[in-house]
């Protein structure tokens, strides 16, 4: 499906505001947010949460698009990611979430990556109307 | 256990099934462990299926293996929870005999009232460590205990090792197959005894204590090796442990599993073996020698958590005086994380002698999800068994 052909038919859903573009190197895909829902309990949802102020071994995940890294006042982050020093951009979360191990060497997330493209997509659509 | 502990127990199983073909309990549990929780800032949900212990998904096998020290970050948590685990059991007949305090039937009781030590003690070092009353036999007792030191620093990246000191071969598996810590995880005191029958299957719980060294290494592997020894009969005495089942010299213990976490699957299998040389703490019988090996897997459909399945299974085979096989396997379905249903079958077969039969729970969680009322402090769950 084309990335105008898929757009085009959720919005005819309504559905566009949970909808997310995500571009990389590789490819333009677009995230549907409802199936990023799964994505994230399946994948993050142990160690996060996407409430305001809930930190679990894993900070929280509410307004964490264009968040300054390591900025929750009361977690407490691994040096390595306190170093890290980036705005959580859409780009930069994928690329953390891809490999987490090679984009922060040394952070303490226990997390081997999301290899599948699409659930990326679907999970950053779904990270972005946390806010 | 007691030597002749193979004869003894099936026996007695074989009996209390004849008694109980419908055995109903109905029980309800409250603030079950709520130190882990409170610790990770994590639901129940995260480490237990069906959002109450101790059936464990990836997540719990791993905080499990990491020495129960995973925390979210905070100083301040303090490693105590308490459980009350309240029954009213129904045999089809009558007991042969009123247990003291009770009558032969129809008995309401509060079963376990447990002290935890549960949770992050410092870096690298936390425990399970369980002192149980009951209320059956009205009297406190040390329970389970699991004191762990665990290091990812170690081996690598995203391997695990680890040191366990408890009082019960198999308690400290992370996997929910082995006799030590599988279902059904609670039954009535009341009711037929589950399928027991091998060294290690309770044979010597309590009346030991151990080490063993694991690791669970980044590719899957989860090896441990340990060995046990008898704790003393004054010890046993003094925390009110009947002096049963007297281990001779060391009793090695080995397991040999892999593990892979897919995120919306997981599953195990392994082997796992013990020997020992058991004899009564009075003497009267000659030791007897015990080897058993086991062959168990398990697997867990998770996917979003919304729908989880299970299967955990284990076959034991006992070389000793009665020569013992003994075979579980059970299947477990739950629902939005509060509903569930678990069937159970078992078979354990000796020289002259075998038993089989079912056990079915049905149990409503109400607790221990994120979105729950109290979601970190507390935890409940009501269900009822039906042994045949």
């Amino acid at each position: 499906m084309s990335f105008r052909r898929d757009v085009a038919v959720h919005m005819s859903f309504g559905l566009l505001a949970g909808f997310l573009i995500v571009n990389n190197a590789h490819a333009a895909l677009v995230g549907d947010a409802k199936a990023g829902v799964d994505v994230f309990d399946q994948e993050c949802s142990d160690c996060h949460s996407v409430k305001p102020g809930k930190n679990k071994k894993g900070p929280s995940l509410f307004g964490v698009v264009d968040r300054k890294s390591a900025s929750i006042a009361d977690f407490v982050y691994s040096d390595p990611m306190r170093a890290y020093n980036v705005v959580w951009s859409v780009d930069k979360i994928e690329a953390y979430i891809t490999n987490p191990k090679v984009a922060v060497p040394g952070g303490k997330m226990k997390y081997d990556g999301l290899g599948d493209e699409t659930a990326r997509a679907n999970l950053l659509a779904f990270l972005a109307a946390q806010k | 256990m007691y030597l002749p502990m193979a004869n003894k127990v099936v026996r007695s199983f074989h009996h209390a099934l004849m008694l109980a073909a419908l055995s109903v309990v109905f029980a309800s549990n409250a603030f079950a462990l709520p130190s882990f929780a409170r610790q990770t800032g994590e639901a129940c949900d995260a480490c237990h299926v069906g959002s109450f212990g101790p059936q464990l998904t990836p997540h719990g096998m791993k905080f499990k293996i990491g020495g129960y020290t995973e925390t979210d970050s905070k100083p301040g948590h303090i490693p105590l929870a308490a459980m009350l685990i309240e029954t009213y059991t129904h045999t089809n007949e009558d007991l042969p005999e009123a247990p003291k305090f009770f009558s032969k039937n129809n008995n309401t009781a509060m079963q376990e009232l447990s002290a935890f030590l549960a949770g992050k003690w410092f870096d690298n070092v936390g425990s399970f460590a369980q002192v149980t009353f009951s209320g059956v036999e009205k009297k406190t007792a040390l329970d389970n205990v699991d004191i762990r030191y665990a290091t990812d620093k170690l081996l690598g990246e995203g391997s695990t090792f680890g040191v366990s000191l408890n009082n019960s071969p198999g308690f400290q598996d992370p996997f929910n197959t082995l006799p030590g810590f599988r279902f059904p995880y609670t039954s009535s005191d009341f009711g037929p005894a589950p399928g027991a029958g091998v060294l290690l299957d309770d044979g010597v719980a309590g009346q030991v204590f151990g080490a063993s060294a694991y690791t669970q290494l980044a590719n899957g592997l989860y090896a441990e090796f340990g060995a046990y020894h008898a704790l003393s009969e004054g010890f046993l005495k003094k925390v009110n442990l009947g002096a049963d089942a007297q281990v001779r010299g060391l009793a090695p213990y080995w397991r040999l599993a892999y593990f892979k976490d897919m995120k919306s699957e997981a599953f195990s299998a392994g082997l796992v073996g013990m020997f020992a040389k058991v004899r009564d703490y009075a003497h009267e019988f000659e030791a007897e020698t015990f080897t058993d090996v086991g062959i168990d897997a398990h697997y867990q459909l998770l996917g979003n958590r919304m729908n989880i399945w299970s299967v955990n299974g284990a076959y034991i085979h006992e070389s000793g005086p009665d020569n013992v096989n003994q075979f579980n396997i059970a299947g477990s379905y739950y629902l939005n994380k509060t509903y569930g249903a678990t069937v159970r079958y078992f078979n354990v077969s000796k020289l002259d002698d075998s038993s089989n039969g079912w056990t079915l729970q049905a149990d409503w969680t109400p607790f221990g999800k994120e979105s729950s009322w109290g979601a970190v402090g507390q935890s409940a769950r009501g269900f009822a068994i039906h042994a045949v």
